[in-house]
């Protein structure tokens, strides 16, 4: 293995190029990241003071052939949680940087207030260039400049204004394969964990790169070529299946219907309306507007639930409007028109955004009398507000539980201090039993119960049952080997239901890193990376306690089914113990 | 008596409408008139060798926002004003 880890302390202008020590060897994603962020970082710690740190990694297959796997992981201290994160997002930077062999960038020191740098990195090494000229400016043009002065080429991570702010709702931007700024791991305020470090963008070249070494080709093939299987033939995740069609937006209408997507700020579960943000429209939209769907957000995904939206007139792409966008900026804020939901989420990633976050803050901030529920001008408002660090601006980039406090809201939507997806967890319980537990704060992606409870695959469980601690875990444990693999979570909609592409997922591992492993080791490898976030979480302060939905949840009944979030705390006690 | 039938994603395009309405007692009634009037959704949503619950795997139906599959599968019984969704798999997060 020649793999090595890059040491960068923007502060004292130096990098440093380390062996990878044993006990990294076997790791890559999220595995490193919070295994990194466990072994280095003070849990106690400011997280936007100095002994904070924020760490990339691709995942183990990442920078390979192996399908859909184009994931890095991004991994500190989280100043919106207060806990350990991981955010993850699909990107060729991801590959550019496995292909390089850098298996994580650890980045240190600071805070560094002024002077911001850019790590750049090729295959002749790594310095740190003045970045500067691109603080205060959008994120679409700053990608636009970079790539006039570096090449199209590049991979590109970077901070906007949200993160110059030190708002704890500031996402790390990465280019997409039109080179905007549009992919994103986006929550728990990692951006602001990178600028305050002083670091400003990473780019990556990796022309000339020697390529993520396979210790058996043999096994890596096999794997490869099962999980292929499975990808092309499973009905969500085939071309021409409901993701490449459709995208991520075709959940609005189920979601919908099940009385599980939030209106109003979660005050109710289901609204006609909906369907005019539906996935269904959008795709239609994209094709009069010669927009792009499908689209992959990396070289070799197989699934493509990408896309470009554009403006009405075909002109300004921004990028994918994902799922959980939609609603945030939509719905949630009783906002149906997609070209504002489009307007809005060009906002969020020009000023290095998470989507989910905003679109609760914005929600939250209309609870709160700063607008009226549907008033599309304000929610735009509220984006210039950021924009130009007013007093408001400045409360609504540290996001919904601060927002709320600010303007005297009691029902507020979040976990750990982190904002609820798209999903209430009143009408779906088993994704409310992991927002409520894993050590992320609420987070959909980590055991994502909906694929059981609404889609049917690896089981059927109703939705409104309490009884998930089960399958929670399950989730919350292949999930994390899946985040550590580098694979898209996506391609769990195949694995779960075909147990050949699951082997193929481990035979791929195999084949990198020249193990042994078995699809019954999944378990006990997804365990062990939750049992170091949850022990990081132990020593920052975390009880279990902290592992509850806001009391309105339970209490205050959902239209339409008229229920409330009963699982019990036995059960959610239960879920990682 | 009228049961309102709503169409998604892929579905929608072969039935060639959104929407459509139907006189039927349960659910397994209203499927017979449902394939009957769409060709097109023929082979798409139910899986003939399957006898105890003959939908396809993925294929979603709710009545009035339950999953049939927690009702009483295809007996669910309608009534008056009732809506029924039928999705193909879908996915996403």
């Amino acid at each position: 293995m020649s793999r090595k880890i890059l040491r960068v302390d923007v502060k004292n202008d130096q990098i440093d190029v380390e062996e990878v020590s044993e006990d990294y060897v076997a790791l890559g994603g999220r595995g490193l990241t919070s295994q990194i962020v466990f072994d280095e970082v003070d849990p106690t710690c400011n997280p936007l003071g100095p002994h904070n740190k924020v760490v990339f990694a691709p995942g183990i297959v990442t920078g390979t052939v192996a399908p859909t796997s184009g994931r890095i992981s991004v991994g500190a201290k989280s100043p919106l949680t207060g806990g350990i994160k991981e955010a993850n997002a699909g990107t060729s930077f991801a590959q550019k940087l496995a292909k390089l062999e850098i298996k994580a960038i650890i980045v240190e020191g600071g805070p560094v207030k002024s002077g911001y740098k850019a790590l750049r990195l090729d295959a002749d090494g790594a310095e740190l260039v003045d970045a500067d000229k691109w603080s205060g400016k959008g994120l679409y043009e700053v990608y636009e400049e970079i790539e006039e002065e570096f090449g199209e080429e590049i991979g590109i991570a970077g901070v906007g204004k949200s993160a110059e702010l030190s708002g704890h709702n500031s996402g790390i931007a990465f280019n997409d394969m039109e080179g905007m700024p549009s992919r994103y791991a986006g929550r728990g305020g990692l951006g602001a964990v990178m600028a305050t470090r002083g670091l400003k963008f990473i780019f990556v070249d990796d022309e000339g790169a020697p390529g993520v070494e396979i210790e058996d080709k043999q096994a890596f093939d096999r794997g490869r070529e099962k999980l292929a299987n499975a990808l092309t033939s499973h009905d969500v995740t085939k071309p021409g299946g409901a993701l490449n069609s459709y995208g991520t937006g075709v959940l609005v209408n189920i979601i919908n219907e099940a009385g599980g997507l939030p209106h109003r700020n979660f005050s109710r579960g289901s609204d006609e309306r909906a369907s005019k943000v539906s996935g269904e429209i959008k795709a239609k939209e994209i094709e009069e507007r010669e927009g792009k769907r499908p689209h992959r957000c990396s070289p070799g995904c197989l699934i493509g639930c990408s896309e470009t939206w554009t403006k009405e007139d075909g002109k300004e792409p921004m990028g994918v409007i994902e799922y959980e966008s939609v609603w945030a900026l939509g719905p949630n804020c009783e906002i149906y028109d997609l070209d504002v939901i489009g307007e809005l989420n060009r906002q969020c990633n020009d000023l290095g955004m998470d989507t989910i976050e905003a679109g609760n803050t914005i929600a939250v901030a209309m609870e709160g009398g700063v607008a009226d529920f549907g008033d599309e001008g304000a929610a735009l408002e509220m984006m210039d507000e950021i924009r130009e660090g007013t007093p408001l601006g400045r409360i609504l980039v540290n996001g919904t539980e601060f927002t709320g406090n600010a303007f005297g809201v009691t029902r507020i939507p979040t976990v750990k201090g982190q904002a609820m997806p798209a999903y209430d967890p009143r009408a779906i319980k088993g994704i409310g039993t992991t927002y409520a537990t894993t050590p992320m704060g609420a987070d959909h992606t980590a055991g994502y119960a909906i694929a059981t409870e609404i889609m049917g695959v690896g089981g059927d469980l109703d939705p409104l049952s309490p009884e998930k601690a089960e399958l929670s875990r399950n989730l919350q444990y292949s999930t994390a080997v899946i985040d550590t693999t580098g694979h898209c979570l996506f391609t769990a909609f195949a694995v779960l239901d075909i147990p050949e592409g699951l082997e193929g997922m481990v035979e791929e591992v195999n084949g990198v890193l020249g193990a042994d492993l078995t699809v019954d080791d999944i378990p006990e490898i997804g365990k062990s990376v939750i049992d170091v976030e949850r022990e990081f979480n132990k020593q920052a302060g975390f009880t279990k306690e902290d592992d509850r939905l806001p009391e309105f949840m339970r209490e205050e009944e959902l239209p339409p089914h008229n229920d409330v979030f009963d699982v019990s705390d036995e059960v959610l006690d239960e879920v990682l113990s | 008596m009228e049961i309102k039938v709503k169409f998604f994603a892929s579905f929608r395009d072969k039935a060639g409408v959104p929407v459509a309405r139907f006189c039927a007692g349960d659910v397994g009634e209203l499927f017979k008139d449902v394939l009957c009037e769409y060709e097109g959704l023929q082979g798409e949503i139910l899986d003939e060798s399957e006898s105890r619950f003959p939908l396809k795997k993925g294929v979603t139906v709710m009545v009035n926002g339950r999953n049939i599959r927690f009702l009483d599968g295809f007996s669910t019984k309608l009534n008056d004003g009732d809506s029924v969704a039928i999705f193909p798999p879908v996915g996403g997060g």
